[in-house]
């Protein structure tokens, strides 16, 4: 049963290596710049304009199934904080999802695809993620419109920014686990979108992302390539491992279980930005 | 589920991650343990002098000493287990360090030691320590993890005395005992 409104603090929840990044970009470069409110509100309504006239909204009468696991997602995350935004769908075959947010208005773009292969609990992750970044306030910090403009700034910050923009991911993927409930949604949701395949083993596909995860990890720290880590995604398998070391305790937050405590969810949250700032920096 | 008597147990197969909640609110410096022995018959002990690790066997890892100083109110030790396919067994323990020191008898019997078992689906078994044994080590419950149809959780409830943390054997031996 969903639960309305169970993060009242989103800062604690929100990926500790996220938030040092930003501390240390904004300390050796100056304040990273903001979308303002009108460029925002701007792009969020020319977005909209372009959803309503190319995608299709999905509505409780539409799709009631996906309608009410997105709303129960909206209730669960935003219950407190009075979380709307609409939700489209597109045809695509690719396994895509996004958002655009302004202040407390959003709209969440996922492709068919999506529609067609994934069940609930995997969508639930997926619909968890995009309502991530829009709690943690992603979409104001123009990232891409930086790095666009890629050779106009420093090597080291752009590199800075990408780890930034890397750890953002983990953030909102800790909001899609919250969303899915368990382990296996999540990994399955990863793996199907990594891989394209379907109707695999929960168990097959967790065995595959821990060998995986270790084969990567090997490989990051051993052997060199030409090939800096220049990606605004973190590595699926690193995404798989930074779910597997917090789901318990994500999980026990959801059900305000005996275990969970934020100072429990912080160690372990530090174990996680441990493992990534080490694959960063030999990455 | 409850398990509050000795012997009861609980298929809870099908799961890959475990959160174990150790709670008391008795004054009493209890510490939460877990032996293992894994698939390929190594054994080893995760405690608050050898805490473990999630990413690498035995891919378990205790909280840390949370209940120090033998004082009464909300005291919680966490143990998560990250993956259970390489054990065969893991002995949840709980015991007092100081009286095994001295080798003197813990306050089991007064006291409210319960164990909070969540699985990685989120479905929750409290297991009650159900002992009148003296000791200063109890074994709480057991997590086999032989049977191919998946691990199964059991309120094993049996306390034993140590004198001194000498060696893995001296606890095996009340585990087995």
């Amino acid at each position: 049963m969903a639960q309305e409104g169970i993060l009242t603090d989103f800062d604690s929840f929100r990926f500790s290596y996220e938030s040092n990044l930003l501390k240390r970009i904004e300390s050796k470069y100056g304040p990273v710049p903001l979308r303002d409110y009108a460029e925002a509100q701007n792009l969020l309504e020319s977005r909209r304009r372009n959803l309503l006239g190319d995608a299709v909204e999905i509505t409780q009468d539409l799709l009631p199934e996906v309608h009410g696991a997105y709303g129960q997602c909206l209730d669960l995350i935003g219950g407190g904080i009075g979380l709307k935004g609409r939700l489209f769908v597109q045809q695509s075959s690719e396994y895509n999802a996004s958002v655009f947010a302004s202040s407390d208005r959003f709209d969440v773009l996922i492709h068919s695809s999506l529609l067609n292969d994934f069940d609930i609990g995997r969508l639930k992750f997926v619909f968890g993620h995009e309502l991530g970044h829009v709690v943690f306030g992603h979409s104001r910090f123009p990232v891409n419109d930086i790095l666009a403009n890629i050779n106009g700034i420093p090597q080291d910050a752009a590199e800075m920014l990408l780890r930034w923009s890397r750890a953002t991911e983990i953030s909102a993927d800790r909001i899609g686990m919250l969303c899915c409930g368990n382990l296996g949604n999540a990994a399955c949701a990863l793996f199907q979108t990594s891989s394209g395949l379907k109707e695999i083993d929960e168990n097959r596909i967790l065995r595959s992302f821990r060998k995986q995860y270790s084969d990567l990890e090997y490989h990051i720290k051993n052997v060199g390539t030409d090939n800096r880590y220049f990606r605004t995604h973190p590595m699926i398998p690193i995404r798989f491992k930074a779910l597997e070391l917090g789901s318990l305790d994500i999980i026990a937050l959801r059900r305000q279980a005996a275990g969970f405590s934020w100072k429990g969810f912080q160690h372990i949250d530090r174990q996680i930005a441990f493992l990534l700032e080490s694959l960063d920096i030999r990455g | 589920m409850e398990l509050k008597q000795k012997g009861e147990e609980a298929n809870v197969g099908g799961f890959n991650q475990l959160m174990v909640a150790m709670k008391w609110t008795t004054a009493a410096d209890f510490d939460l343990a877990a032996a293992y022995e894994t698939k390929d018959g190594q054994q080893g002990l995760i405690y608050f002098g050898e805490l473990g690790d999630l990413n690498a066997l035995p891919f378990m890892q205790l909280s840390g000493d949370e209940g120090q100083g033998d004082k009464g109110g909300d005291n919680e030790e966490i143990l998560r287990i990250t993956k259970l396919d390489d054990m065969n067994y893991v002995w949840l323990l709980c015991w007092d360090y100081g009286k095994i020191k001295d080798g003197s008898g813990a306050r089991f019997k007064d006291s409210d030691v319960s164990l909070s078992v969540m699985d990685d689906k989120g479905t929750t078994h409290d297991v009650t320590l159900d002992t009148g044994d003296m000791g200063n080590v109890a074994l709480i419950a057991t997590i086999d993890n032989t049977s191919p149809i998946g691990a199964k959780l059991v309120n094993d409830s049996k306390a034993g005395t140590l004198k001194g943390l000498n060696s893995l054997q001296d606890l095996m031996d009340i585990i087995s005992g």
